[in-house]
């Protein structure tokens, strides 16, 4: 019989300064076994891992290291002749992280049952040096969140939207499984997941290391499940209308239906996992859209599979697809009485991706993967010459738009080809050496027909002017890669570590760009701009130190500091955006165009931070850090005379010429390992100010013939004030509470009015983007769960599952118009964050 | 902490959430706002004119129409309403006539388009010319006006006082509402004849006769 012992057991585990083992997936086990009453090291204990056929052999001193363990929860075994055997339940390998399992055996003469322990990841990493927040399968499973979006959201130093650290939200790059999933022409994760293939998810808000790069905020790596050595399949609906529409307005009208399945093909050598998703929702305007399409207006189809291959002990192969299928219809408040007129989306992806993973000895292991991405978008239907290219039609007031369509088509589609491997070493005690390479060849197509009518700054359409065109065509081959080396020293003496890194990155846009000099006028100081031929877009590299530093200052406490130079290449479609050869000949019609010159935005980061542990389980931390960001893409206005390539009318092009500075502090108290209450609170304040909020920035001001003041000004995701809470809970009838917190204070708008649409109030009043303040905001959600066991062995559950956001319905404003109104002259319910929803679902498992 | 606290504890908490839960259930209407076009945009007023000249002795009516919206409002001219002119004594004298475009004396019309433009803040004005003839053909100026000799000229009679209710309703646009002024009561001392001033000396019809 078992004798199962619970004991909250402080387990230090030394982490990699977010330096991944490989690429963010796995982790190492290591640790000492000590006789318990002589404390000497126990030579040749076996330490396996149920479940995953890996293991090792303590040396003479009594030390072990497992390399290149999944991400996962698992049970450890230790056993040997002449000693308890032992089963350490539930230990946490979370990416990037070194777990240390220190074990004491008691000598027993005759064989004992085994002991069973419980551990918990440790609250305490000593040597973290960076930023970093890890939330493993359980977790996300019983938070009140439906995409990896909203994880982000809930961790300290971030906003709603997905800015970090007060950084754009492009400049958060997201990995699954090690390889980027980025949208590389629009921005933005490049395809949804379905939650239940997650396993983990580590969220670096600051101080990432030599390995990842192209991004400048925030890295989010999400590592996915692997089969199992036993057959499970899992089912889950969940709807948010329950109850008709005449008893319940408050939905979107939504469903979602996932399964899961996993299990062994051939005993331990080959396993599988699938996870699929369907979500269907009519969104909260379903009222407006049922008077023009059927239901559903969105769907979107998602899953993932994966096969692992064991070809040996040492060597194992993995096949991973991805797909995500999207497709749904815009929605804007002023076009709700011709919700026709807008086009038909649809957001297409694939990815597939071979690996093999190799432990070469006790101390290196190597990866190479190869991946294929593709992203098909579309916007629009029919052919693009189906476009009236009419302007749509104003009703009376100009206030909605009640005939014509929105001449907006396009077809992009983007595919890239991931060459990328990487060898770690222990080598000695000290040194955690990793390298890596990787190679990234693009396919972009981009063919856009685009007009818009001119409209003021204040929204209204300026009649008897000519549309904008956008429209533009263009098909390149860039290439990017980049190399990086990086050691983690751990210093045994003092438990101290120094990691040390560099990256080299480089692109090669393969485009060529226009050549626009600059005339002096006779003796004047005044020129003109003249475009005179094309050129070829430099190659760029581009070199990126990183440091970090983290040392014990006592047994439960440590301080840490990180610096590094990050940067991230510009979207595509800001380099290669009508500057098609052929339509430069042809004159230049369009509004922007691309630059492929355009240099990386780069970020120079550091950080300082003291961690404490107050008691067993719970710790607090403060954490300051200040980002300064240059190189912003921002847009300028060229005007070409006597230029036979670019006609005799102006365009603009983007450029880097804007910066920003973010500064804050934050503060956290966590609380684990207790099922009454357990959670964390944060408290960030954070000042994030710059000259350019997005691209199109100083263009705009120029064609709305605005003096802006020349100064740097708050950003629009600056919100000094965060705070943010998450409360886990047992009550009783076992059900599992989750409550989150979420509080910001007032964002700035700008405050410019008009009377009548078409010119400021004030001509006088200067122009100051971000002047003034919204309102404070607030939310509240809650999740509760109950799982019923419906069999023992083998097992299987069925948990319910109330969801609720926003419940207790509060009116978060999330745009003001110039003139101070909150939606604007039409009092757009779209101003404010959705208001409260609640979804039932149910998950049955077996 | 002893049993009996944790079992209270764990009793508020399951109370609270159990409130929060009612939450879900109460409250669920949330319907999209209806359409509220602007109303009341066109502001009117409505005034007389009496003009004696050499050329012409009529009660002009004039319907003043201001723009109080913050926009531009352009769009096909749909001018369709009435003036009434009622004797306010007897109100069986009365006179009413249809409005259209033609009576538009000021505004930016285009005529051969039938686009009409206002500006915020902006007027138009409507106009009518009454021969004081009523709907039944009655010449008040033989049948209503009591005259009398003017004592400063023997060439001419001023009749006594009347006073006369003018009103108006008029649909400028057919995205607008009616415009409706009140109404105006307007005194008038007919003339029976025009004098030249050489003659005679004039009389003021811009302030209200005695």
């Amino acid at each position: 019989m078992r004798v199962i012992l619970y004991s909250f057991t402080i387990v230090l585990a030394s982490v990699l300064t977010s330096g991944s083992l490989v690429a963010g997936t796995n982790g190492i086990l290591e640790g000492r076994t000590i006789d318990k009453q002589t404390h000497d090291g126990i030579v040749g204990v076996n330490v396996t891992i149920d479940g995953m056929h890996l293991g090792g052999t303590t040396d003479s001193e009594g030390y072990y290291q497992i390399n290149n363990v999944r991400a996962g929860v698992y049970d450890v075994r230790f056993s040997i002749l002449g000693y308890q055997r032992i089963i350490m339940k539930q230990v946490t390998i979370i990416p990037d992280l070194r777990t240390r399992l220190n074990m004491e055996l008691n000598a027993s003469v005759i064989e004992l049952n085994a002991v069973e322990i419980r551990t918990e990841q440790p609250l305490i990493q000593r040597d973290q040096a960076a930023t970093e927040f890890s939330i493993g399968e359980t977790k996300i499973e019983n938070l009140p969140v439906s995409t990896i979006q909203e994880v982000v959201a809930l961790q300290p130093g971030t906003t709603l939207e997905g800015n970090v650290c007060g950084g754009k939200t492009a400049e958060v790059v997201y990995l699954v499984d090690g390889i980027q999933l980025q949208d590389v022409i629009g921005g933005g994760l490049g395809a949804t997941l379905p939650k239940s293939s997650i396993t983990a998810l580590t969220i670096y808000t600051g101080g990432f290391e030599a390995e990842y790069g192209n991004a400048l905020s925030g890295v989010i790596n999400v590592v996915t499940k692997t089969g199992s050595d036993r057959h499970t399949i899992g089912v889950r609906l969940e709807r948010d209308n329950w109850l008709p529409l005449e008893w319940n307005e408050q939905q979107d009208r939504e469903m979602e239906l996932e399964l899961t399945a996993s299990g062994p093909l051939l005993p331990r050598q080959l396993s599988y996992f699938t996870a699929h998703t369907a979500s269907f929702s009519d969104s909260r305007w379903w009222q407006d859209f049922r008077e023009f399409f059927p239901s559903s207006i969105s769907k979107n189809y998602s899953g993932l599979g994966k096969l692992e291959y064991e070809m040996s002990p040492s060597m194992k192969l993995n096949l991973q697809g991805i797909y995500s299928l999207h497709s749904w219809r815009d929605y804007e408040y002023s076009w709700r009485y011709n919700l026709d007129g807008l086009p038909a989306r649809s957001r297409n992806s694939y990815r597939l991706t071979a690996g093999i993973s190799q432990t070469l000895s006790d101390h290196s292991f190597y990866t190479v993967s190869m991946s294929e991405f593709l992203l098909k978008s579309r916007i629009g239907e029919g052919d693009k010459n189906d476009l009236s290219l009419q302007p749509y039609e104003y009703d009376f007031f100009l206030r909605y738009i009640i005939a014509g369509e929105r001449n907006w088509w396009a077809n992009t589609r983007q595919t890239i080809t991931t060459l990328k491997g990487d060898y770690t070493n222990q080598i000695g005690k000290e040194h955690f050496f990793k390298t890596g390479i990787e190679l990234n060849l693009y396919d972009i197509y981009s063919d856009l027909v685009k007009y818009e009518p001119q409209k003021t700054y204040f929204g209204k359409p300026i009649a008897d002017a000519p549309m904008l065109n956008y429209s533009n065509t263009y098909s390149y081959f860039p290439r990017s890669g980049s190399a990086f080396i990086q050691d983690k020293i751990q210093f045994e003496h003092d438990g101290s570590n120094l990691s040390l890194g560099i990256r080299w990155d480089f692109f090669d846009p393969r485009a060529e760009r226009p050549i626009v000099e600059y005339i002096a006028l006779n003796s004047s100081h005044d020129f003109k701009q003249q475009v005179t031929g094309t050129t070829r877009a430099r190659f760029k590299q581009q070199f990126s130190p990183r440091v970090a530093l983290a040392a014990p200052v006592g047994p439960l406490s440590f301080f840490f500091l990180n610096f590094g130079y990050y940067f991230q290449f510009p979207l595509f479609d800001y380099l290669y955006s009508g500057i098609n050869p052929v339509q430069l000949r042809e004159g230049v019609k369009n509004v922007l165009t691309g630059n492929p010159d355009l240099e990386p935005e780069r970020t120079i980061t550091w950080e300082i931070g003291f961690k404490n542990g107050i008691t067993n389980n719970i710790v607090w931390s403060v954490t300051y850090f200040q980002k300064h960001t240059e190189n912003q893409v921002d847009a300028k206005t060229l005007v070409p005379f006597d230029s036979k390539y670019a006609g005799d009318y102006g365009f603009a092009s983007y450029v880097n010429n804007a910066e920003a500075l973010a500064r804050g502090i934050e503060f956290v108290v966590s609380k684990e390992y207790d099922e009454r209450l357990s959670g964390s609170a944060s408290y960030a304040y954070m000042t994030t100010e710059g000259l350019s909020e997005y691209v199109d920035q100083q263009i705009n001001f120029a064609q709305w013939g605005f003096p802006v003041a020349p100064t740097t000004f708050p950003l629009s995701w600056d919100q000094r004030h965060t705070f943010k809470a998450n409360i886990e809970s047992k009550l009783p009838l076992g059900i599992q509470s989750n409550l989150i917190l979420l509080y910001n204070s007032a964002r700035p708008y700008t405050y410019y009015p008009t009377r009548d649409g078409f010119k400021p109030a004030n001509p006088t009043q200067q122009f100051v983007p971000n002047n003034a303040r919204m309102q404070n905001v607030f939310f509240l959600n809650l999740k509760l769960s109950k799982q019923f066991m419906l069999n023992e062995f083998p097992k299987s559950t069925l948990t319910i599952y109330a969801d609720g956001r926003n419940i207790l319905n509060t009116e978060n404003v999330k745009w003001i118009d110039s003139n101070g109104r909150i939606g604007g002259e039409l009092n757009d319910p779209g101003a404010y964050y959705d208001p409260r929803r609640v979804r039932i679902g149910a998950r049955v498992e077996f | 902490m002893t049993i009996s606290k944790l079992i209270r504890r764990s009793n508020a908490f399951f109370a609270v959430t159990i409130v929060l839960l009612l939450t879900f259930i109460g409250s669920c209407k949330e319907p999209l706002p209806p359409r509220n076009d602007p109303s009341d945009i066109l502001q009117g007023t409505i005034e007389g004119l009496y003009a004696l000249t050499a050329s012409e002795n009529t009660l002009k009516v004039i319907l003043t129409i201001r723009n109080t919206y913050d926009e531009t409002l352009q769009d096909t001219a749909y001018i369709l309403g009435s003036f009434r002119i009622i004797l306010a004594r007897d109100s069986s004298y009365h006179k009413s006539i249809t409005i259209a475009d033609t009576n538009l004396i000021e505004g930016t019309y285009n005529r051969n388009t039938g686009v009409l433009t206002m500006d915020p803040n902006t007027i138009i004005r409507l106009r009518y010319t009454w021969n004081f003839i009523d709907d039944y053909g009655r010449d008040l100026r033989r049948n209503i006006f009591q005259y009398q000799p003017d004592p400063n000229c023997a060439d001419r009679k001023i009749a006594l006082k009347e006073f006369f209710f003018l009103q108006s309703s008029v649909r400028v646009y057919r995205k607008t509402t009616t415009v409706a002024p009140p109404a105006t009561l307007y005194p008038l001392c007919h003339v029976d004849v025009y004098v030249d001033p050489r003659s005679c000396p004039p009389i003021r019809t811009d302030i209200p006769c005695e």
